[in-house]
């Protein structure tokens, strides 16, 4: 971007509490994590906050729209952009943009853009293969009913799985003032953290997905192995070019 | 037209349902070009993107029902970036969120609170232009994404993506 003439910042990356708040999980079972920050939803609102504050900064840096034009065609390409598709495992075909200076650090990080697209693609998508199977088991579902007599008897609520508890929770606090709110979300978290340990629910989804991924991940060993090798060998580039720089 | 739009619809739908297991199989087959989405695409992705997730009741990105930069756990309700009645009636979708450290993905939900079958578009990867050709998923479940979102949250990951 600096030989065609524009300031471009790399934004930061968010810090682990904020990212596990934006995580879904099936099962949160971070009792700790949950006794202060609940199920994360002030950390979720002082993101969107801060999300905010910086998009009106970048609003006021005007730009005219013929600058506006040189600087996305700088960064993605123009109009006419090519894109990369790869077809996910479990279906569908996903497609991204590939120009300008975005597709020259891809090619110069991973080498070849179009290899590790895809490579990526399927590496990152295969939990959605066998996850069907992981939630329709018996040990699943009876680990899960496990869970919700538990959170009956912590709670005093009927919660078949965590999404549900979840959701009321959020509907309960909307009334609330954000004090009160606060601890109504830390008491119905940390209730689902701890009867995920105590009825080993997490145990279990880690089993079922030794038992159920491991057959995907053989299936798909060579697009593992290849993404795990690009990005092994970007992140070391990426270190050069920082030195360098 | 509404009426119209709505019938196809629901032809549509009993096709895809009957069809699912042989969808999924199907080699790639890229939707229909989406001229408009492709268009808006440029345009509110310009700059590293305008930090909007939007939704239209139409399919390639027509008839806007909502554009949000934050989450909204009830489509059906009178408060939010989405109100009733943009509640099941999503066509298309287009997310050109900012990079924001990570969390620039989109999780979208059958139900409000949000609960349900669940789909994603992640930022980056341009728009899904038709939900009649995509499924929402819970568990070994699957349905028709068409005019069923009635929630969204971002997300720093990506479940089960739409395209």
């Amino acid at each position: 971007m600096q030989h065609k003439g524009f300031r471009y910042q790399v934004p930061a990356r968010i810090d682990a509490d904020t990212d596990h708040a934006f995580t879904y999980r099936l099962v949160q079972d971070d009792v700790a994590w949950a006794r202060e920050h609940g199920y994360g939803e002030q950390l979720r609102r002082a993101f969107f906050k801060a999300k905010e504050r910086e998009e009106i900064a970048a609003r006021r840096q005007h730009m005219t729209s013929a600058e506006h034009e040189r600087f996305t065609s700088a960064l993605q390409g123009g109009p006419d952009t090519p894109t990369l598709s790869a077809r996910l495992p479990a279906g569908g075909t996903v497609r991204t943009l590939n120009g300008g200076c975005t597709r020259a650090a891809r090619d110069d990080l991973y080498g070849d853009a179009k290899a590790w697209f895809h490579a990526d693609k399927i590496a990152t998508n295969l939990t959605a293969v066998y996850l069907p199977k992981v939630m329709s088991d018996p040990r699943f579902t009876a680990a899960l009913k496990m869970w919700s007599r538990c959170m009956q008897d912590m709670t005093g609520h009927r919660y078949p799985d965590p999404d549900t508890a979840r959701a009321d929770t959020r509907q309960r606090t909307a009334k609330l003032g954000a004090v009160q709110a606060h601890t109504l979300e830390v008491e119905v978290a940390v209730a689902e953290a701890t009867c995920a340990r105590t009825t080993s629910l997490p145990a279990t989804l880690s089993r079922l997905d030794r038992e159920y991924g491991a057959p995907v991940r053989e299936q798909y060993a060579e697009e593992i192995a290849a993404c795990n090798r690009m990005k092994l060998a970007a992140l070391q580039r990426a270190d050069l070019l920082e030195d360098r720089d | 037209m509404h009426k119209f739009r709505v019938a196809l619809t629901a032809t549509a739908v009993t096709a895809v349902t009957a069809t699912a297991a042989t969808l999924l199989a199907m080699p790639a087959q890229a939707a229909p070009a989406g001229a408009n989405c492709d268009r808006l695409y440029q345009q509110y992705a310009a700059n590293g993107g305008d930090g909007y997730i939007r939704a239209y009741d139409g399919v390639d990105c027509t008839q806007q029902i909502g554009a949000a930069q934050g989450d909204d756990d009830n489509w059906n309700d009178a408060s939010g970036p989405f109100r009733s009645p943009s509640n099941d009636k999503a066509t298309s979708l287009l997310n050109t969120g900012t990079y924001s450290g990570g969390v620039n993905n989109v999780q979208f939900w059958e139900n409000a609170g949000p609960t349900g079958h669940t789909g994603c578009l992640r930022r980056g990867e341009l728009y899904a232009d038709d939900l009649r050709d995509n499924v929402l998923a819970f568990g070994a479940s699957k349905i028709n994404a068409n005019n069923k979102i009635s929630s969204h949250r971002w997300s720093s990951g990506c479940t089960n993506p739409l395209t």
